[in-house]
């Protein structure tokens, strides 16, 4: 019995599907204009673009499905020569000028892990951030020429989220005028740092400065850790890779000991404090600075929440308009598509909602970060601290989001999706991380949590808030009037939903606000044993709503052109807000916002939304436009190729070079044939 | 500055982390109950410490660590090796009298996904249940023996869930008085069965029986697929492994494609049809029996999922009570230990609670089906809807859930759960099929969905509803109470927790099958474009109940006071997490209103409390020794550190000091000469 199929796509045939040419008939806006958005603007897409040429015309740097089951050494060996390669082409495009598209563009070309990575953003960093003058005229060039490769040594085996609790020592010795660096335990072990294992000979090393018998707290340190000629561990330090991991397998995360490693007392950076020849220790400038270092990794985890969940979601949605299972009727002979199924679409129209508005939420952000360093530079902190509250909130919202909504695409795509080929797997596996570094993200909403708490005792005193609070103004009105619903077309005014989404948020800060204020005990014990679990709701609603507002101030501010890009973008936040109504609304029928009936319209918008985005599910998606050539997917390429590609990719399989496997005819053949 | 940290555990030096030590003097029940129970009762726990101390003692059987770092094809090997030491020890304990259930042992026990895997599960069920007796008789010795070693063809390249739109062809030729199996389609090509690529030569394919130009629907045919001696390939068949994945690494899940693969007649397995030398086609016996047959490996999946949640705990939790982090303690230096954070007791407790709850209506399950197969074998089929019903139900949300616990556990052990030497991303990985295989999780739920409209229309025609769909006789009622709760202790009792999660899925139920018979569309498009999300929430939170009274229930069976104490505290926090987690309905129908609020996180906040100290004793009743746990953070020693530095300096890519590509591409231009 054969069913009846539309024309499925087929790369070797340069044959699109027909279905997925259906949908993209649907286009009714100006596609490009959203383009140039997502990729974070008009001249970051035209370097993609340019960036994608070279990679489609250059063997080496061409992507290829045979990584997906390359071992860990040969993903490695293969990053490697991509690097010789682009170093080859143009170093300093590539090594020493890169900006902050950086992250994607590494993402495009190694698929995933960059073997360079930590080097140039933590280290090279590091050099340009905690150095004093001297010390970055002398070392930045050869960070930035690849003559000095560096990874961040923060992390021991003892001690990741509590920094201040790292074990490793540098002890000052006046006699040499040397720092003497040691792991004095097995905790003190230096544990994580990417290419530690493998890739550097230098490490920005984070150890205890001990003077005169005075231990003076946590400071970077520059030591090289292989020699340059032959790239063989120096005397004095025991380095390995530490082993295989959930993602992230293209990268040598890696440890090392230290035994009485001696560096000279000019190689720990000294912007911010100095040790003097007689060992006498000082702090300089505005210690403050040393935060914005930790800002950047944050911003582009941040950035890379909404790239990484739209990269998903082309592969899931095309998929899901190609492939169909199960007739529309009985008896029907052709079957309904995957993306016509409401929960499918429930699916993944939010998703596409999330990664838009956290979109939103990074444009602001970039802008925002630049400001700040513009006025670093002049000593001017502005809004250093608003910011770490951002980017600390922010962080571990998004990422977990992702995180989460990359699984389920993954699942979502069944057997397909489980699949290495698809590129699913690889991608939520190395997006796992995201999770855990640059802040852990229970820590990192912790810390969110403290300037929320600042501005709502402000509010409580009758005072303002700094702007970006304004709406825990509401605390002073809840619980709110009674606002009964006659319609869903009332929910689905932006002005509803922000009110909703503020209320929700400032019922839950009040909540927390409440219980701290009035319950007996440490702030120790209110903190990490009495209340910790309303902190974290209560930042999360409250960065649900500042990531509201920017997704819908900035459909206005930021000068879209295109009347119907702008009706998707309302229907988008909308569908952001009615979502997170949905899943998260007892505060609001605790404050009287909500009331009987509220659900089944806020369903009824939801389900009208559903259907009105779905004809430009794919229009919309593919705005991402990552050609097949970086997607590598056996499902979600352009010409909604999902068999052909798949069969033919798993039939060039390594374990198909031979019909049996190793071991087989050895050890189960004489049981099969009766000889055991 | 060295911190002052309490003595670490080493398993080297067989010393337990004094931090760990501490928390098992705790223990203030009868841990063994907990742990025979947890391993379906006494006679099973020692079966499977039977084999344990096999493992133990013999080395080609211990698990390594370095198992993490093997390539797939090693992997494959060192299961094929185990498994042929299995069989050298003894053939009838580990082959002959294996029964279906213990294949989840064996993965533990062999790490990764046994090998003959599929072979003693679903290709044994199909010959068993599928064969009429003769072909039983003859097969069934042979595939035990591993003289025949066969996978499961189902699932093919266009269709997964929609088996019914299968295509491969069986072809009767009566001529020859054969079946001519062939692949007509690039979508007809079996695609992910388990075994089929590498180890098995016999494969139970599912296809559509074609006989004198008529086409009679899917059936089940056992076709031979490689030269027994040579174990090449036979001609017809073109066949491999289908790539990497996100897990289940050690498994051959392969393609194949039949280009006129000739079998005989007597292959299509017959005990509900066959087809005559004349090639007229026949049904035969009652076919709902052929339902009951998958529900068996569904059953199965249910049963395994609070043991994959307890063996993510055991390590999560372990680690959680020896890293410290943050001196967060006040007047000492001493850093906090991580369970000590309330945070992290509200990701570990909550799903020890649901992995509780799984626990025991797995154990009504197994009961209910072992009833519907005494009641098959006399033609009674009253049950098997339910069965079916709830099997369906289960499967879909606890390996939801237990797939996303084992990913939180992972994750809240920081970096060193990202690490294969915890075992937990393997865990994850090779978990994450579950809600797929065996019937997708969204399909399942829309299955269950139909006994509970059923049941809902059936109450208006005046028929009572049963056993655990017994709150239904009062949905009207349930739908109108509204909640006396005052206090934190009203909320803590088993009685207002169960009726609010009644009302809350009565709730659902109610809204959702009034808006199923309002509606005019289709009923194809009722299901899946008007109400499908409201059919899913509504199984959902049917499922949620029902798992409490199945909990509840199942207590009775427990003799220990203070086991039962704790249970019922694990019973009353899976009921509050649910309640925390959605409760939208509740206060739609007003049996929540302003307050409960306050009132459920201060009784979440009480429960966090009363269990933290019997953490440890409660997850540590699994028992899963360190031989089979392979864990460099969750081991008995609570040695968190030298072992996981050790095995870090063991691996693979420490053979050399740098590795290759580096002096090639890279040192040149680090030496400027480039
Ligand atoms: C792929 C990868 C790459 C990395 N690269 C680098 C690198 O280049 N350089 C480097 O220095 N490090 C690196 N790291 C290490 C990383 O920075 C740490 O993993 C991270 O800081 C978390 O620390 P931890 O793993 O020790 O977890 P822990 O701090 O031990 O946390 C474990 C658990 O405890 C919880 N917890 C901890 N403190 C608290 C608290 N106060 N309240 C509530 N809960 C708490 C956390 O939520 C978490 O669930 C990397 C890690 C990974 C996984
Ligand atoms: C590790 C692994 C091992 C396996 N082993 C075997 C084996 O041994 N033998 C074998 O025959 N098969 C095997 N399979 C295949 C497995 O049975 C299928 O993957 C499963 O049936 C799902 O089908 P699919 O992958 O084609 O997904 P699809 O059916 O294509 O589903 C894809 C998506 O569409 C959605 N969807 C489909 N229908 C509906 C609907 N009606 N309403 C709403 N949503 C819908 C699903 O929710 C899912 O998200 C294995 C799969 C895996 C991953």
């Amino acid at each position: 019995m054969q069913n009846i199929l539309p024309k499925t796509g087929s790369i070797k045939d340069k044959v699109v599907a027909e279905d997925l040419l259906a949908e993209r008939k649907n286009l009714n806006f100006d596609q490009l204009e959203l383009t140039n958005f997502v990729f974070g603007g008009e001249e970051n897409y035209k370097n993609y673009q340019e960036w994608t040429k070279i990679l489609e015309s250059d063997p080496i740097l061409h992507n290829h499905h045979e990584f997906y089951e390359f071992t860990r050494e040969e993903q490695i060996e293969h990053n490697l020569q991509k690097v010789k390669r682009m170093y080859e082409i143009d170093k300093k495009k590539y090594f020493q000028d890169y900006s902050e598209g950086y992250f994607q563009w590494y993402y495009y070309i190694f698929k995933g892990i960059s073997p360079y990575g930590l080097h140039s953003t933590m280290f090279v960093s590091c050099i340009d951030c905690l150095s004093d003058d001297e010390q970055r005229a002398k070392w930045l060039h050869m960070a930035k020429d690849f003559k000095m490769l560096g990874c961040y040594a923060q992390t021991e085996l003892g001690h990741g989220s509590n920094v201040t609790g790292v074990e490793t020592t540098a002890t000052f010795d006046k006699q040499t005028d040397e720092i003497i660096i040691n792991t004095p335990t097995i905790t003190a072990t230096k544990f994580w740092p990417g290419e530690l294992g493998k890739l550097t000979n230098f490490a920005m090393v984070y150890a205890n400065l001990i003077s005169n018998g005075k231990n003076y707290g946590v400071q970077p340190f520059l030591v090289q850790i292989r020699d340059f000629e032959n790239h063989q561990p120096v005397q004095g330090v025991e380095i390995g890779d530490i082993g295989s991991k959930f993602g992230f397998n293209g990268k040598d995360n890696g440890f090392i000991i230290f035994n009485n490693l001696r560096i000279p007392r000019g190689n720990m950076l000294q912007r911010f404090s100095e040790l003097d020849r007689e060992g006498n220790f000082k702090v300089k400038g505005n210690q403050k600075a040393l935060f914005s270092v930790m800002l950047m990794g944050r911003v582009q985890l941040i950035n890379f929440s909404s790239f990484g969940l739209h990269w998903a979601l082309l592969v899931g949605t095309r998929y899901a308009a190609v492939r169909r299972q199960f007739a529309n009727q009985e008896g029907d002979k052709l079957e309904r598509k995957l993306l016509d199924y409401q929960t499918h679409m429930m699916k993944y129209g939010p998703f596409l909602a999330y990664s838009i508005a956290f979109r939103f939420a990074v444009t602001d952000l970039i802008k925002m970060h630049k400001k700040l360093l513009a006025g670093l530079v002049n000593n001017d902190f502005g809004n250093l601290e608003l910011l770490h509250h951002i980017t600390s909130g922010y962080k571990s919202v998004f990422t977990t989001l992702s995180y989460d909504a990359i699984d389920e695409i993954r699942q979502s795509c069944g057997g397909a999706g489980f699949l290495s080929w698809s590129s699913l797997p690889s991608l939520q596996q190395d997006f796992a991380p995201n999770t855990t570094f640059e802040g852990d993200n229970t820590v990192m909403l912790q810390q969110a949590a403290r300037l929320i708490m600042k501005n709502v005792t402000l509010v409580m005193k009758g005072k303002k808030p700094h702007e970006f609070f304004a709406h825990l103004e509401l605390i002073k009105d809840l619980p709110v009037a009674n606002k009964t619903l006659s319609s869903v077309s009332e929910v689905l005014e932006l002005e509803y939903l922000d009110l909703a989404l503020a209320t929700r948020a400032a019922f839950k800060i009040r909540f927390f606000m409440e219980k701290y204020m009035t319950t007996e005990a440490t702030e120790n014990e209110k903190l990490n044993s009495l209340l910790a679990i309303d902190i974290l709701p209560m930042v999360k609603a409250h960065v649900m709503y500042t990531t509201f507002r920017h997704f819908r101030q900035g459909i206005e501010s930021n000068g879209f052109k295109c009347e119907n890009l702008k009706k998707h973008f309302r229907n988008l936040c909308r569908l952001y807000a009615l979502n997170e109504l949905t899943q998260d609304n007892q505060s609001l029928y605790e404050c009287g916002f909500f009331t009987q009936g509220t659900m089944k319209i806020i369903s009824q918008g939801l389900k009208q939304l559903l259907q009105e985005i779905r004809p430009h599910m794919i229009p919309l998606v593919e705005s991402l436009r990552i050609p097949d050539s970086i997607l590598v997917s056996s499902i979600g390429n352009s010409y909604g190729d999902i068999y052909e590609t798949q069969l033919e990719w798993a039939k060039g399989s390594r374990l198909n070079k031979s019909t049996t496997i190793k071991g087989f005819k050895e050890l189960i053949l004489p049981i099969v044939n009766g000889k055991l | 500055m060295s911190n002052s940290v309490p003595r670490t555990g080493s398993i080297k030096n067989k010393i337990v982390a004094s931090d760990l030590e501490e928390e098992r003097k705790n223990l203030n029940f009868d841990q063994m109950e907990l742990t025979e129970f947890l391993y379906y009762g006494k006679e099973n726990y020692a079966k499977y410490q039977g084999w344990i101390k096999l493992v133990e003692k013999e080395p080609i059987l211990a698990n390594h660590h370095s198992w993490y770092d093997m390539t797939r094809e090693e992997q494959m090997e060192c299961q094929l090796q185990k498994s042929r030491r299995m069989y050298e020890i003894d053939r009838k304990e580990y082959f002959h009298d294996v029964e279906n259930g213990f294949i989840a042992w064996y993965n533990a026990i062999l790490k990764g996904v046994y090998s003959f895997g599929l072979n003693f599960t679903m290709f044994m069920t199909c010959i068993e249940s599928l064969a009429d007796d003769e072909q039983r008789n003859q097969w069934l010795p042979k595939l035990k023996d591993l003289k025949m070693i066969g996978c499961y063809a189902q699932t093919e390249l266009g269709h997964g869930s929609n088996v019914a739109g299968i295509e491969t062809t069986a072809t009767y030729d009566n001529t020859t008085d054969e079946f001519v199996i062939n692949s007509p389609t690039l979508t007809s090509t079996k695609f992910w069965p388990g075994d089929m690529g590498k180890i098995s030569c016999y494969s139970c394919v599912y296809a559509r029986l074609i006989s004198n130009g008529k086409d009679h629907g899917v059936q089940p045919f056992l076709v031979q697929t490689r030269d027994l001696a040579t174990y090449e390939p036979l001609p017809g068949v073109e066949m491999g492994d289908i790539g990497p994945k996100f897990g289940y690494q050690s498994k051959d899940n392969g393609y194949q494609i039949y280009k006129n693969l000739r079998i005989p007649r007597y292959n299509h397995l017959k005990r509900f049809s066959e087809v005559d030398r004349e090639g007229n086609f026949k049904l035969k016996g009652d076919q709902r029996i052929l339902y009951s047959i998958m529900l068996l490996t569904r059953v199965q999946i249910i049963s395994y999922a609070p043991f994959a949640i307890f063996q993510a705990l055991q390590i999560g939790t372990r680690y959680a009570v020896v890293r410290r982090q943050f001196s967060t303690l006040d007047g000492t230096k001493l850093e906090r230990k991580l369970l000590d954070y309330q945070t992290h007791m509200y990701k570990y407790a909550p799903l020890l609670a649901y992995a509780m709850a799984f626990k025991f209506s797995g154990h009504y399950l197994i009961k209910l089906y072992e009833k519907v197969m005494d009641g098959v074998k006399n033609n009674d089929f009253s049950q098997l809807e339910l069965l079916h019903h709830l099997s369906s139900g289960y499967k879909a949300v606890y390996t939801k859930i237990t797939y996303d616990a084992i990913d939180d556990v992972r994750q809240s052990c920081g970096g060193a759960g990202f690490l294969q030497w915890s075992a937990l991303p393997q865990y994850q990985q090779d978990y994450a099929p579950n809600p797929t295989f065996e019937g997708d999780n969204t399909v399942m739920l829309q299955q269950c969905s139909r006994l509970i409209v059923k049941t809902v229309k059936g109450l208006a025609k005046g028929k009572k509803a049963e056993g655990n769909f017994s709150y239904l006789n009062n949905i009207l009622g349930l739908i109108e109470m509204k909640s006396t709760a005052k206090t934190v202790e009203d909320v803590l009792s088993v009685e207002f927790l169960e009726t609010a999660l009644a009302v809350r899925s009565a709730f659902k139920v109610k809204s959702t099958v009034e808006d199923l018979m309002k509606s005019k569309a289709s009923e194809n498009q009722k299901a899946n474009s008007e109400f499908a999300i409201d059919i899913i929430s509504m199984s959902t939170a049917h499922v949620m109940y029902t798992t409490f009274y199945n909990f509840k229930n199942g207590l009775s069976i427990i003799k220990c006071n203070s086991l039962k104490n704790h249970l019922n505290n694990l019973l009353r926090l899976y009921s509050i997490s649910e309640l925390i987690k959605d409760n939208q309905c509740l206060y739609e129908s007003g049996f929540f209103s302003s307050g409960i609020m306050n009132l459920l996180n201060q009784a979440l906040k009480q429960l966090l409390k009363t269990l933290r100290p019997f953490m440890i004793p409660i997850v540590e009743a699994i028992q899963i020794p360190d031989v089979i746990l392979t864990s460099s953070i969750g081991n008995s020693y609570g040695d968190i550190y030298e072992t996981q530095l050790e095995w870090a300096k063991s691996s693979r890519l420490n053979k050399s000091t740098t590795i290759r590509g580096f002096k090639e591409n890279i040192l040149p231009i680090v030496n400027g000469k480039l």
